[in-house]
């Protein structure tokens, strides 16, 4: 998984960048972990996404009492990590060929900085499915 | 262009023999494999049994079930006819085993979101499992704030508060001294509706209780009026914010730094309250420094000197980020890396004395890249609070989490120890009963308010064993 560490801005300091002309850093550059990084660049969320997930809200309440306890802290947060919510080709390209179901598993088991049971030990596979659907707005089947 | 690392590796040996460097230094660092071992890290639980392991992944255990009651009145029934371990769980954001269970964990995270407030005293009910991050924007709703929130926010109210969780600011305490009531439901299922000026002794005893007085079920926080910061992040030479450091943490409403070992620079943060216009659209930071940490570790570990200048090559002195907002929004943010750590909270005379030592033990090792952080914090009247009536300079240190962490108590805990430090009850550290009898003077009245809530010592897992029985 590609780091991060939006520390109160401190990820903003970067200095390797300017180190091209040493050649080994320029070697390294060219490794798979900064195509990696191209692709998520492709996909970073515009201001209109970030404002969605800051907002929205499952219609149901008892799943958007689940979303707020549960997956809001960082599925609503630019820089978590997390797909945020509403924003599609994130999902989209995190789900895979597996679609839900695949997320719904890594749910389950923990994925990255997300806990197994994405900190809702009482919510059953439907639950986990319909917050993924509302997270990705139904774009991952 | 697509390149393996082996051919990287290649092409980079090829770039340093032209240019003098002994390649075969670098082919021996660079083929160093830096992870730990983590075979048998997750093992499967039992047939059913349950399944939980912390946020970095070394804490793991098989419960009998993860129980998450809908209310209060359910918790009762259930703690009053368990005779099971019990352990409360949070956001499980500990790296020491608090919550580990081969009986129960209970997850308390459906006793969530506003209860009450009270506007004329700017007091606040929340469910104990509310997250950090929820509560401060329900406050900002209500038109209050938290007077200081930690560095990381998705914890639980109760997580954050039952272990000592805290921010930064010289002035400014840890948070569990906002608690000015809570609800407990002890380990028999009785309710205790515990409030500051009627029971002091079970509100100091509780707001820091590691989960072992029963289970809390709701606080009552004493807020401020919501308030602005102005957030300065900049990169200074760290000789040169080592000797400003306290007259920065005297002046600024909060201060920290970062250290990034064999980099000779420091990343500085601070927090002024201010009434400005809020920056429009400031994005969150990007993800990439302690990528190009670890990248500089990789490649230049073999040699401090050529580390170091390269360093000092990339480096730009000056600030980084300079925005306004409120202050909820900036006082923390999601720390996607995952990392082991080890934290002491050292007397703020002992404090600078420690950071040099700190600063020369990590780089008395190459291998290390991860920085240091350094924060202040004031004194409160919680018995198990590490800051309990003094002022510390907390110094936190720490490890990827693919790699080996148990340098961080070994070779540091000792000085730490001789500095006067206390542990952060939620990260690395190996004392016992026997140490924390010293180190806090309200220990024995801790243990012995515990045993009369739960005789049975249903609240106590092996850890919680270590901590209060000699």
């Amino acid at each position: 998984m590609k780091p991060h560490f939006d520390r109160a801005g401190v990820g903003r300091v970067r200095f390797l960048p300017k180190l091209t002309l040493i050649m080994l850093l320029a070697a390294c550059a060219c490794t798979g972990e900064a195509d990696e990084k191209s692709n998520a660049s492709d996909v970073a969320p515009t201001a209109e996404i970030i404002a969605f997930a800051e907002s929205a809200r499952p219609d149901d309440p008892d799943l958007a009492e689940i979303y707020e306890r549960s997956c809001y802290a960082c599925h609503a947060r630019v820089g978590s990590g997390a797909p945020l919510t509403g924003h599609v080709d994130d999902w989209v390209r995190r789900a895979g060929p597996e679609g839900r179901a695949g997320l719904v598993r890594s749910t389950k088991t923990g994925r990255g900085a997300m806990p197994a049971m994405g900190l809702c030990n009482d919510c059953d596979d439907e639950e986990f499915a319909a917050l993924i659907d509302f997270m990705a707005k139904g774009s991952v089947e | 262009m697509k390149m393996t690392r082996r051919t990287a590796m290649i092409a980079g040996g090829a770039g340093l023999t032209a240019a003098g460097v002994p390649v075969a230094q670098y082919a021996s660092w660079a083929s160093r494999d830096f992870s730990r071992d983590q075979s048998g890290a997750s093992p499967e639980p039992e047939p059913g049994r349950s399944s939980w392991s912390n946020w970095s992944g070394i804490q793991h255990c098989s419960p009998t079930k993860i129980y998450s009651p809908e209310d209060e009145s359910a918790l009762a029934e259930f703690m009053a006819t368990t005779d099971d371990l019990i352990r409360p769980v949070g956001s499980g954001h500990s790296f020491t085993p608090l919550v580990n269970s081969d009986g129960v964990i209970v997850d308390i995270s459906q006793l969530q979101g506003l209860i009450s407030n009270d506007p004329q005293a700017q007091t606040v009910t929340f469910g104990a499992g509310t997250r950090l991050r929820r509560a401060a924007q329900i406050s900002h709703d209500l038109g209050l704030a938290f007077e200081n929130i930690p560095d990381i926010d998705t914890q639980t109210l109760a997580g954050g508060y039952a272990t000592a969780t805290h921010g930064t600011g010289r002035n400014l305490p840890a948070i569990h001294a906002d608690v000015v009531g809570f609800r407990l439901v002890t380990p028999q299922g009785e309710i205790k509706d515990v409030q500051a000026g009627a029971d002091n002794d079970l509100l100091h005893a509780g707001q820091v209780s590691l989960g072992a007085l029963g289970v809390i079920s709701q606080y009552t926080l004493k807020l401020r009026p919501s308030f602005k910061l102005r957030r300065r992040v900049w990169v200074e030479k760290l000789d040169s914010l080592l000797g400003r450091m306290n007259e920065l943490a005297r002046t600024l409403r909060n201060f920290e730094f970062f250290y990034a070992p064999h980099t000779g620079y420091a990343i500085a943060i601070s927090h002024e309250e201010i009434d400005a216009e809020i920056t429009e659209d400031h994005m969150p930071a990007g993800d990439n420094f302690l990528e190009d940490l670890r990248l500089l570790r990789d490649q230049f570990g073999w040699s401090r000197w050529l580390r170091r200048r390269v360093a000092s090559v990339g480096f730009s002195e000056g600030d980084v980020e300079n925005v306004v907002d409120v202050s909820w929004k900036l006082l923390s943010s999601a720390r996607p890396t995952r990392f082991n750590e080890c934290e002491y909270h050292i007397p703020e005379e002992n404090g600078p004395a420690a950071i040099l030592e700190t600063i020369s033990l990590l780089e008395s090792r190459n291998d290390v890249f991860f920085p240091i952080e350094v924060r202040w914090v004031r004194g409160d009247n919680a018995w198990l609070s590490p800051f309990w009536h003094g002022r510390d300079i907390s110094i936190a240190i720490h490890a990827s989490v693919d790699e080996p962490y148990d340098y961080l108590v070994g070779d540091f805990e000792p000085m730490f120890r001789k500095h006067g430090g206390r542990p952060h009850w939620g990260k690395l550290h190996g004392l016992s009963a026997r140490d924390f009898v010293e180190l806090y003077p309200r220990m024995t009245d801790f243990k012995a308010l515990q045993k009369e809530l739960d005789p049975d010592g249903k609240m106590l897992n092996p850890h919680l064993r270590q901590i209060l029985e000699a």
